[in-house]
């Protein structure tokens, strides 16, 4: 067969220039290939299907896509996006076919994929024979002006496009001029199956212009392409070309030649149809030979019946009638002109309702596109709402954060507050419990001395009276003055002492003699020690030491100096701690640890240490005690 | 004639005690000393009505020397200068006392008053222990005996039978868990001092009370006492009664 000949050719020729386009075509192939061995060139392929006629082209492409959707690769699964795409609109399925378009990824904006896909798309949106919309029309120019500026492998579709848009909006001439870019740029212009495309197309340009001239010239460079190709059928298209064109420039004999041609030569073949039978019917009618193309007619209509061609068969009984009223057979005439009347509404109804269903198809995609578009803004708000509810909630929690590190440091510093505060009362309380610890002229000792000076008066002692009356006065006033200091000069400390041992010998006369000896080096007015820091001691050793003594007490008092330190040792030969009871014995641990807190307290705030210890004298064989205290030297305050 | 014997170790407010004893009609001084050695020796010999005591003593205090002699046969006033727990010691056993310098009145007072109780008021030996030791181990607890003096009697009690005590003007009534009212004629504050070792506070200008029987705190307050009584809160003292409740809990 003929037109499986021609396949087995073009399949071929096919493979030699895809083999050629390896070699030789742009080095990016030839580096993608160096990058991966398996890839091939997609784009070079479906190029080459273009040599093909479509048929052919389909089942090409259907059989590389089938080895194609195996691959990982992601050019290949954009292709095989795109191939299916293709296919599902050669086979009239344009939702799918848009659907798969949509899903072809196809990288950065320049490539050959981007171009491939929106070339695609177009096509799809300038489909059928309606005329092209502005907006469509200025997308198809801007692609083509950026895949010129690319110069991409698939320029040359875009000019065919463009050529085929302006046809449709019946710019012929526009439509021209693109049709020879779109033919000079083919890659495989020199390929009679593209070359017969170009002729056909500006044939059929040149005959919307009624270019008759163009018109022979075209056919007969497609007659001779034909003769070459020995393609019979392509030979008698340019018959019947040639046939129309003689038609019309009024040379009846010429074209009744030629539509016997193609008649002719199609019946050889085998491949007649109704359109040509037609054609000769109609050369028959214009050379006045009615009874032929009344023959003829008949066999186109019996043929479109059988064949149920394309062709509206109300022209064809059209023709027949023309043919009976020229031979005057009106009855036949009517009958004819009615079936094809009826015919007409027919056909007429049968494509108003295409054309409806066409526009209901419209409406209802662009239906769902608005549909698609007013749920991709409402997904465009959603989003918005959620990114805007993502950052309301952050920037709470940044807030709230913020608020609580700010409520933080605020307690932190109130609490730093409170504890500097509760610091300084902590201070002040010390303070005040050394002042309460210093104050301790014992009470006891007070009423006792008031007791013993009632005493003195109410007997008429007098002149004892005034001296005891003096000594405990000055003792007062001195020891209320110096409870209001931390530390006083050793002098001071020495007339206190003093006072208070010679009203404690007036108590109790004869009870115990005294002595004071200070280091002669020690300028008693330039060292300074706590008040009242030996009279605890002193009382100790007079109330308890020297009251129960069958002999005379003995209190030695001394004040040394020692490298840094003053030592001060009372010294008496009571009776010691073995005599006392329980009861004062508690009382004066009490008071050591009173004393030991007071100097701690004291002399902590100058970071030194005093020290004091209590010597009981028994462990030498002696009677008495020994208190002996370090003081650290402090000459100024 | 009250015979009165005399325990003083200061020489010259001996010499004064005596002189005023001497000025006094119808004293009359057996005997003195400094230390208790003498007096142990010398007071059943002697066999005073009243001895006058100081507390310390040359050679120890006197409450030894009660312990040892015994207390049924005399009234004894004691003698102190300033002795925190010779005072709260005292009272604990709510025995007489006199503080220094004596004065010649309050003597005269309470010579008199033994005069009119003399023979009729033994000196029960309890309440010198009650005295003797806490004034001799003040730091421990009180061993939770108390002796309360009224009018009529002397009455010892534990202080687990006291609900709370109640001043009025220089008085104090206590509330016995045995819903007996005891009035003693000395104020809270004496006593205050003595119990708020022993789980009483004062929550008010007049109330002294016994943790052990309170039973509610009221914020507007109050506090519930065991017997249902109601016991007021003063303001000032709220933030204290809070803090004992707080480490009770």
């Amino acid at each position: 067969m003929p037109s499986s000949k021609i396949n087995d050719i073009t399949v071929f020729l096919l493979t030699l220039l895809l083999f050629s386009c390896g070699k030789n075509n742009r080095s990016s192939s030839v580096t993608e290939k160096e990058n991966s061995i398996s890839k091939k060139d997609y784009i070079a392929f479906l190029i080459s299907t273009d040599t093909l006629p479509l048929v052919a082209k389909i089942n090409t492409i259907t059989s590389e896509d089938r080895i194609l959707s195996r691959s990982k690769d992601s050019v290949a699964i954009a292709m095989h996006y795109f191939f299916q795409a293709k296919l599902n609109y050669w086979d009239n399925n344009f939702q799918n076919a848009s659907i798969l378009l949509d899903s072809m990824k196809v990288g950065h904006q320049s490539g050959d994929l981007y171009f491939l896909k929106k070339w695609a798309s177009l096509e799809q949106q300038t489909r059928g024979s309606n005329v092209v919309d502005a907006a469509v029309m200025r997308k198809i120019q801007e692609l083509l002006q950026k895949a010129e500026n690319a110069s991409s492998r698939i320029t040359y579709l875009f000019y065919d496009l463009t050529a085929k848009s302006f046809y449709q909006n019946k710019n012929e001439k526009a439509a021209a001029i693109y049709v020879d870019k779109y033919y000079h740029a083919h890659p495989y212009k020199q390929h009679p199956v593209v070359k017969r495309r170009y002729y056909d197309m500006i044939f059929l340009l040149a005959s919307r212009l009624d270019d008759y001239e163009k018109m022979a010239k075209y056919n007969k460079l497609a007659k001779q392409l034909a003769l070459a190709s020995n393609d019979n059928l392509a030979l008698a298209r340019t018959y019947d070309n040639e046939a129309q064109i003689y038609a019309r420039m009024g040379f009846y004999d010429e074209s009744l030649k030629m539509s016997r041609a193609v008649v002719s030569i199609l019946e050889k073949n085998n491949d007649i149809h109704d359109v040509a039978y037609n054609n000769l019917a109609k050369s028959f009618i214009n050379i006045g030979q009615l009874d032929s193309a009344v023959y003829y007619y008949k066999k186109a209509i019996a043929m479109n019946k059988k064949n149920m061609s394309d062709k509206p068969r109300y022209l064809l009984y059209k023709g027949l009638s023309e043919a009976y009223v020229l031979q005057r057979d009106y009855r036949k005439a009517y009958e004819t002109l009615d079936m094809a009347s009826q015919l007409e509404v027919k056909t007429i109804k049968e494509i108003e309702a295409a054309n409806i269903a066409e526009i209901e198809e419209k409406y209802e995609a662009e239906k769902k596109d608005r549909n698609i578009l007013t749920l991709k803004s409402k997904n465009q708000h959603s989003e918005d709402i959620i990114r805007q509810q993502k950052y309301m909630l952050f920037s709470g929690l940044a807030l709230a954060a913020g608020l609580l590190a700010l409520i933080y440091n605020v307690y932190q510093q109130k609490s730093l507050k409170q504890k500097n505060k509760l610091l300084h009362s902590d201070n002040s309380r010390l303070k005040l419990e050394h002042k309460l610890l210093q104050t301790q002229l014992n009470p006891h000792f007070v009423f006792n001395s008031i007791a013993n000076l009632q005493g003195l008066i109410a007997t008429g002692d007098s002149t004892e009276s005034v001296r005891y009356l003096s000594s405990f006065s000055q003792l007062l006033r001195d020891i209320l003055e110096q409870s209001r200091m931390d530390f006083i000069d050793l002098n001071e400390e020495i007339i206190s002492l003093e006072n208070y041992i010679h009203l404690q010998q007036m108590r109790y006369p004869n009870l115990f003699g005294y002595r004071i000896d200070i280091d002669e080096q020690l300028d008693t007015e330039e060292v300074f020690i706590p008040p009242m820091l030996l009279q605890p001691f002193v009382e100790n050793a007079i109330e308890h030491g020297f009251r129960n003594i069958a002999y005379k007490g003995e209190l030695i008092i001394r004040v040394e100096l020692e490298e840094n330190e003053i030592i001060i040792t009372i010294d008496d030969n009571g009776s010691g701690l073995t005599h006392q009871k329980t009861s004062s014995q508690k009382k004066k641990s009490l008071a050591q640890d009173i004393l030991r807190e007071r100097l701690q307290l004291l002399y902590r705030l100058n970071n030194q240490q005093a020290r004091f210890e209590l010597i009981e004298k028994k462990a030498f064989g002696k009677q008495g005690i020994c208190i002996k205290i370090n003081l650290p030297i402090i000459k100024n305050i | 004639m009250i015979k009165v014997y005399v325990l003083e170790d200061e020489k010259i407010i001996l010499r004064h005690l005596l002189q005023i004893l001497n000025e006094m009609p119808d004293i009359k001084v057996l005997g003195y000393t400094e230390g208790i050695a003498k007096a142990k020796v010398e007071i059943p010999l002697l066999k005073p009505d009243v001895i006058l005591a100081d507390i310390r003593l040359k050679d120890g205090n006197s409450f030894q020397l009660f312990d040892e002699i015994g207390t049924e046969n005399f009234q004894i006033v004691f003698l102190t200068a300033y002795d925190q727990y010779a005072i709260e010691a005292l009272n604990l056993g709510a025995l007489g006392y006199l503080l220094k310098p004596v004065n010649k009145e309050s003597l005269h007072d309470m010579l008199d008053k033994c005069r009119q109780h003399r023979g009729q008021m033994t000196m029960d030996p309890e309440r010198v222990t009650l005295a003797k030791d806490h004034y001799l181990s003040p730091e421990t607890p009180l061993n939770r005996r108390i002796a309360l003096k009224s009018q009529e009697y002397i009455e010892i009690v534990s202080m687990d039978d006291i609900l709370y005590c109640k001043s009025d003007k220089s008085y104090t009534s206590f509330f016995l868990t045995d819903k007996r009212e005891v009035l003693v004629s000395k104020g809270l504050k004496l006593y205050e001092n003595m119990l708020a070792r022993c789980g009483f506070l004062r929550c008010h200008q007049s109330y002294l009370v016994n943790f052990l029987y309170v039973k509610k705190y009221y914020r507007e307050g109050f506090l519930e006492m065991t017997n249902k009584e109601m016991i007021p809160v003063s303001i000032r003292k709220k933030e204290e009664v809070l803090l004992y409740l707080e480490n009770l809990a």
